[in-house]
């Protein structure tokens, strides 16, 4: 199994940052690799938006934007592993409402936070079973099984609650989310820990694990992963259930950050976790990416929108920029050549 | 020879096709009635009326209550009452309620008052059946389709819950034909079936603005928080206000929007400050961004400014009486809604006419000379509930006499509607 599973994974390690050693290149090109620009761009990015807007470089500018991303990148770490496996997870936002609806009133009904916690968890098992079980036995696009269970989720809050979403959030959470927040003693808000430990850890799962190995190998080639033993059902399960588990931090978080509850609340991460994804390189077609590439969109993303928001850029305008640059970015480095031109 | 046969039929087709589509947008965009051109159009973003708008204010709305009919055009059609040769059934009356979208607090409240008032209706045996309600989850072409079967199921009187703008006005046409009195509440439409009941947006937004003008003396940094664009509530706020800040050169302004997500508030707010240090003197509210700019202006360690309110919920009540700094909002609960719809509807049924389509009604303030009658120590930051009018009701007593004229002594409500919500 080891040995099928290497060959599988050969075609993942061809994807990775590894194949930007490929001898053809000269001159600037040696030294302008695609991902190379993924990853300095978010730098590149954040001394324009200093040149352009000093006061970014203040604290509360730094921990503000720290803060946005952190929740952010939050949510997308399951983006980006059902994008690896070559689907998409569009049951995120609802999964994020779950988690900020229930927290909130689950608190209000003196449930403990470890209680609620476990709850969750719970939860985000079974959204992930469905779908991942539904999108491999039936053979059903993700897209269409996400959406769905998106749709169930929501209206199960909606049901539940009868619309009347509203609680109590732990003042910890609140803190979590500040940008004047403290952890361990420490001037950093919990949220931008709590993102730094998950990053390393997914990031060690991705590389380091058979269960990284296996995505990888899922997403590059769906009809030879399972002849290299890789269960396409059960990676897909784990895969959706971290894309759930993550989905409700995010909400956890976002009901320290706006003080209240809503089903809806998800909503704007439909866009914007596909769009971090998409902006640090990862192939829509999967098999080719990564979370390290992710961390890098998700500054960009909330780079860019202060940017906008700086330059005091209409709302519609923000939108037609936000676009723009998306565009122009992904035209930078997202030619990487394609998997079967590497091998 | 074929070749040549199957373009003309392609053609007959395409022109076909062509027709029914005009047919169809000129039936949609003009409402589906008769006599739509005889209502002003939609102009969002217009700071003064044209002269048709203008006449038609003149003309179909009582003298008394053209203040809060001020920039109408932005999101309202006005027009001739189209129930005016409407014979109200008798009751008991079947009455249905439609919501576009159920999935907040403040819908929820909405629906609970309204079947509050039908209990105390049917007390009286004025109703009969049971309410029927339905939710077309954000889907006008769903709300289309609940209306048509509302028609069909008996209703007489249809409360159109926040419909959308376009997308309606075949269904309400249906219903108008059939003798079926449709009040779309909370909004304005392009529709010219239904008689459209909102409070005075426009007024609201130009009063908040004004109150936060007057409280920098002219002068200041303003960040407008505004709501949703394209929405044409939200829009009409932020045109109101716009136009009193432009009136008034010292005051600068800044735009972010919150899209009426109290998160999305804080992340813009954040992010404004993080890239403007200048001093923030005001922040004006278009909904829902009162606390979260409070919230983001704390966090990032600013002087709080002035900052208005818009919907006077009860979390902004506790974080004004928190910051300790002035504000201005305005009772404008869910509830009060559907209470004032009721209302429009009894007056109806009891045989009194309008001359027109649109009821507009002037919303209380909350500020500095009344907050204590509004805020109570349990709001927390986190509470749900809406101020209520202190008063009890929405509008003075004589609002009703003014708008109406003619018909019987309406149904009275047995609880007035401060009684009906339990903060």
């Amino acid at each position: 199994m080891t040995q099928n599973l290497t060959t599988a994974a050969s075609v993942s390690d061809a994807t990775t940052d590894r194949d930007n050693d490929a001898g053809k290149n000269s001159g600037w090109r040696r030294w302008w690799q695609p991902t190379l620009a993924v990853y300095t761009a978010p730098v590149i990015l954040f001394v324009v938006v200093g040149i352009k807007l000093p006061s970014i470089f203040s604290k509360s500018g730094l921990l503000s934007v720290l803060v946005l991303a952190a929740v952010l990148g939050i949510a997308c770490i399951g983006q980006t592993l059902a994008i690896l496996i070559g689907g998409i997870d569009l049951s995120i936002p609802a999964t994020i409402g779950l988690a900020n609806v229930l927290v909130a009133t689950l608190t209000l009904n003196h449930w403990s936070f470890p209680s609620i916690c476990l709850v969750l968890f719970g939860l985000s098992i079974v959204i992930g079973v469905v779908n991942g079980v539904l999108s491999s036995l039936f053979n059903l696009h993700p897209l269409v099984v996400t959406l769905g269970t998106g749709s169930i989720i929501t209206g199960g809050i909606l049901e539940h609650t009868h619309g009347n979403t509203g609680g109590v959030v732990p003042h910890f959470i609140v803190d979590a989310v500040s940008p004047v927040g403290r952890s361990f003693g420490l001037p950093i808000p919990a949220s931008v820990l709590i993102w730094l430990v998950l990053a390393v850890l997914v990031l060690l799962i991705e590389r380091r694990t058979t269960i990284g190995r296996r995505i990888f190998a899922l997403g590059a080639n769906p009809t030879a992963a399972p002849l290299s033993l890789v269960n396409p059902v059960v990676t897909r399960i784990v895969v959706y259930t971290v894309g759930a588990i993550s989905a409700c931090i995010s909400g956890v978080l976002l009901a320290g950050f706006s003080g209240g509850a809503s089903a809806d609340i998800g909503q704007p991460y439909l866009f914007s976790t596909i769009t971090a994804v998409v902006v640090g390189g990862t192939a829509l077609i999967g098999g080719r990416g990564g979370y390290g590439r992710t961390i890098a969109g998700a500054f960009i993303t909330i780079e860019v929108q202060t940017l906008l928001i700086g330059l005091k850029v209409g709302v519609s305008m923000q939108q037609v920029f936000l676009g723009l640059i998306i565009l122009a970015l992904v035209a930078t480095y997202g030619r990487e050549r394609s998997v079967a031109q590497r091998i | 020879m074929h070749n040549k046969r199957r373009m003309q039929l392609s053609l007959v087709s395409v022109i076909v096709a062509i027709a029914f589509g005009v047919a169809a947008c000129s039936s949609s965009g003009t409402g589906g009635g008769s006599s739509s051109g005889d209502y002003t159009a939609l102009s969002p973003g217009q700071a003064k009326p044209n002269a048709a708008q203008a006449a038609a204010l003149q003309k179909y709305i009582p003298a008394a209550l053209q203040k809060s009919a001020d920039g109408y055009w932005n999101w309202m059609r006005l027009g001739p009452n189209p129930y005016a040769d409407w014979t109200p059934p008798k009751a008991p009356w079947q009455f249905c309620y439609s919501s576009a979208y159920q999935g907040n607090s403040w819908r929820v409240e909405g629906l609970d008052v309204a079947k509050n008032l039908w209990n105390q209706l049917k007390t009286q045996n004025l109703v009969k059946g049971s309410l029927i309600v339905a939710d077309a989850n954000n889907s006008a072409t769903q709300q289309a389709t609940q209306v048509n079967n509302m028609v069909q199921q008996g209703c007489q009187v249809i409360f159109a819950m926040q419909p959308s703008s376009t997308g309606l006005c075949q269904a309400y046409s249906h219903a108008h034909a059939k003798g079926v009195l449709v009040i779309s509440m909370e909004t304005g439409t392009a529709c010219t079936d239904d008689i459209q009941m909102d409070f005075a947006e426009y007024a609201a937004g130009a009063t908040s603005a004004q109150w936060l003008v007057d409280q920098l003396h002219g002068t200041g940094n303003v960040v407008m928080c505004d709501g949703i664009p394209g929405v044409a509530a939200s829009d009409t706020r932020q045109a109101a206000a716009e136009k009193v800040f432009k009136d008034n050169p010292g005051i600068k302004i800044s735009s972010i929007t919150s899209q009426w997500t109290a998160s999305t508030g804080k992340s813009q707010m954040l992010q404004f400050l993080a890239t403007h240090p200048e001093k923030v003197d005001g922040v004006w509210d278009g909904g829902t961004c009162a606390v979260p700019a409070y919230q983001a202006l704390q966090q990032a360690g600013r002087p709080i400014p002035f900052i208005t309110g818009f919907e006077g919920g009860c979390y902004w009540l506790a974080a004004v009486k928190e910051s300790g700094k002035p504000s201005i909002g305005f009772p404008q609960s869910g509830g009060q809604v559907t209470y004032m719809a009721f209302q429009v509807a009894l007056h109806m049924l009891a045989g009194q006419k309008m001359k027109g389509n649109m009821v507009l009604y002037p919303l209380p303030t909350i500020d500095q000379s009344n907050f204590d009658q509004y805020y109570k120590p349990s709001y927390t930051i986190n509470s749900t509930c809406n101020a209520e009018p202190a008063g009890g009701e929405p509008v003075s007593a004589d609002f009703f006499s003014q708008l109406f004229s003619g018909g019987n002594t309406p149904a009275k409500l047995t609880s007035p509607l401060l009684s009906l919500n339990s903060n």
